[in-house]
């Protein structure tokens, strides 16, 4: 516990030693919110509500969900790559924690880095300037932070998937943007999962990326009843276990293939 | 003359080096290709969910919205073959790689230009017409002469606006450090046209137009094509072009020549 606490701080502390350039980052996040809330004011202006979405809680959709889905550009697979890459993998590989325990404690930083610096005060301020709603209920609330944090577990699995890709293949940029622009359009953070055709909507709504966005702001703005959101969270830890067993096996397979470049 | 034909073979030269890489690495160009394309679907896939249940954005059928995205890409795809190393200067700065090009008898920018080469955005691109010509044929859009004019101008004088931008703000860099977080925020500030720019405030019409005229990469062709405007836009079109291109010139003219190695 101790070590991750210390892998955390870490983490926490090198993101904050560039925090002048995390300033383009949420300025590049902001954009894509005031995008969405002009779209989805202009389609308010000729009707009341959408699915049973009023303005409003479209409004707190766009900033909640694309402050959310703002976390798939970053993660840990850019980080990891670059380790295959300069060859500092084998430094990790010999370190006395495992690979995955270590990637997982800079994750956990990194969040809570986006969380103090962005997600909080983005999402505060947004709700407030764009006229969003508050939570549904204090329930739904907490709830809603369950739903975040478990989320960090299935976002990171995917992450060390990605980043094991990166063994096969030195084009990691490519894979980077792939995954975000994936993962916002089947999490439902481009536009809500209801949008699209039904059979698809259904199924995406089962499957682990929906966890990281629909699941979470759902339950905030009241959509699952406090039933629903417990069992889609459970769904969500059920992926999480699951992925990780995935990819770890995945992961075994793949580190017997890492040749690492001299030098 | 014999300057220019030089510098077009040179140009020939490069292109071929880059075909060659692209072959070379199998794995990296489909993987460079895929996230091209996804990259532009995240957006798309939104405006098409939208416009799929509203039936429209403001006076933007789905078919037209589907045309100006598509023009969108294009320019963006033409920019990625074969001007994307703009993106590249503040690495070039900062290593030094710059330095080698002032001694060669070649103009600088075009072997900065030459060193990269993406035929993949080129797969892209094609991709992008066909939805264009689909979109166009669901529309019936009627291409006469007019219509043929903005077309050839708007891939001339688009690319033009598109890579130009890019370009001064990359330039940035002979300047300041880190440049290109700057430039990175006018590529996100861009994603507003890919939408049609009247459903957005005025502030954000008049910015796009005027401060920072991205507006001229599809928005206002695309209006040209669809006759939703009266604006002399082939007239516009050149003179927003020439105009941005003979900014980049200048800045980059005073960059060069104040430029000092980072001396390693």
């Amino acid at each position: 516990m101790e070590k991750l606490y210390c892998l955390i701080r870490v983490a926490f502390q090198t993101k904050f030693a560039y925090i002048k350039a995390f300033w383009f980052n949420i300025f590049g996040t902001a954009v894509s919110i005031l995008i969405y809330y002009f779209l989805w004011k202009y389609v308010f202006m000729s009707r009341e509500e959408l699915h049973g979405f009023t303005a409003v809680q479209m409004t707190t959709y766009v900033v909640l969900s694309r402050t959310l889905s703002s976390q798939f550009s970053g993660g840990i697979n850019k980080e990891f790559a670059e380790w295959v890459y300069k060859g500092n993998i084998v430094v990790e590989l010999l370190r006395p924690v495992h690979l995955a325990f270590n990637l997982f404690g800079k994750r956990l930083g990194e969040f809570f880095f986006f969380l103090l610096f962005k997600g909080i005060p983005i999402g505060i301020l947004g709700t407030l300037l764009l006229g969003g709603c508050g939570p549904a209920g204090v329930v739904e609330f907490l709830l809603f932070f369950v739903s975040v944090l478990v989320s960090i577990g299935i976002l990171f699995w995917i992450e060390v998937a990605v980043g094991i890709v990166s063994f096969f293949t030195l084009n990691t940029y490519g894979l980077a943007f792939t995954k975000s622009a994936l993962l916002s359009i089947l999490s439902g953070g481009v536009v809500p999962l209801f949008l699209f055709p039904e059979s698809v909507a259904r199924v995406l709504d089962y499957l682990p990326f929906a966890g990281m966005v629909t699941v979470p702001v759902y339950t905030y703005l009241g959509k699952y009843s406090i039933q629903e959101a417990v069992s889609f969270i459970g769904l969500q830890v059920v992926w999480c276990v699951l992925l990780g067993v995935l990819v770890m096996a995945f992961y075994q397979k793949a580190i017997k293939k890492v040749v690492v470049q001299g030098g | 003359m014999k300057r220019v034909s030089y510098c077009l073979r040179l140009w020939r030269a490069y292109l071929r080096v880059g075909f060659l890489t692209m072959t070379q690495y199998p794995a990296d160009t489909v993987i460079l290709l895929i996230s091209m394309l996804v990259r532009e679907a995240s957006g798309f896939v939104g405006i098409l969910a939208i416009v799929g249940v509203t039936g429209g954005m403001g006076n933007w059928n789905v078919y037209e919205v589907c045309i100006l995205f598509s023009m969108c890409a294009v320019i963006e795809a033409i920019g990625q073959a074969f001007f994307d190393n703009v993106w590249g200067m503040d690495h070039m700065m900062r290593r030094g790689e710059l330095d080698v090009f002032l001694t060669r008898p070649a103009p600088v920018f075009l072997q900065v230009l030459g060193q990269v080469t993406h035929f993949q955005a080129v797969l892209s691109l094609i991709i992008y017409v066909g939805i264009f010509v689909w979109a166009a044929l669901q529309l019936n859009l009627h291409i006469g002469l007019y219509e043929a004019l903005i077309l050839v101008e708007y891939v001339i004088f688009g690319t033009m606006v598109n890579s130009g931008i890019y370009a001064i703000f990359n330039f940035l860099n002979f300047w300041i450090v880190q440049g290109e977080d700057i430039a990175v925020l006018v590529q996100t500030c861009r994603e507003f046209v890919k939408y049609p720019l009247n459903v957005f405030p005025a502030a954000i019409q008049g910015f796009f137009t005027f401060l920072l005229p991205l507006g001229f990469v599809a928005y206002y062709p695309a209006m040209a094509l669809l006759g939703k405007t009266t604006l002399p836009v082939e007239l516009m079109l050149p003179a927003v072009g020439v105009f941005v291109v003979f900014l980049a010139f200048l800045v980059w003219r005073a960059g060069l020549r104040g430029y000092n190695s980072t001396g390693t």
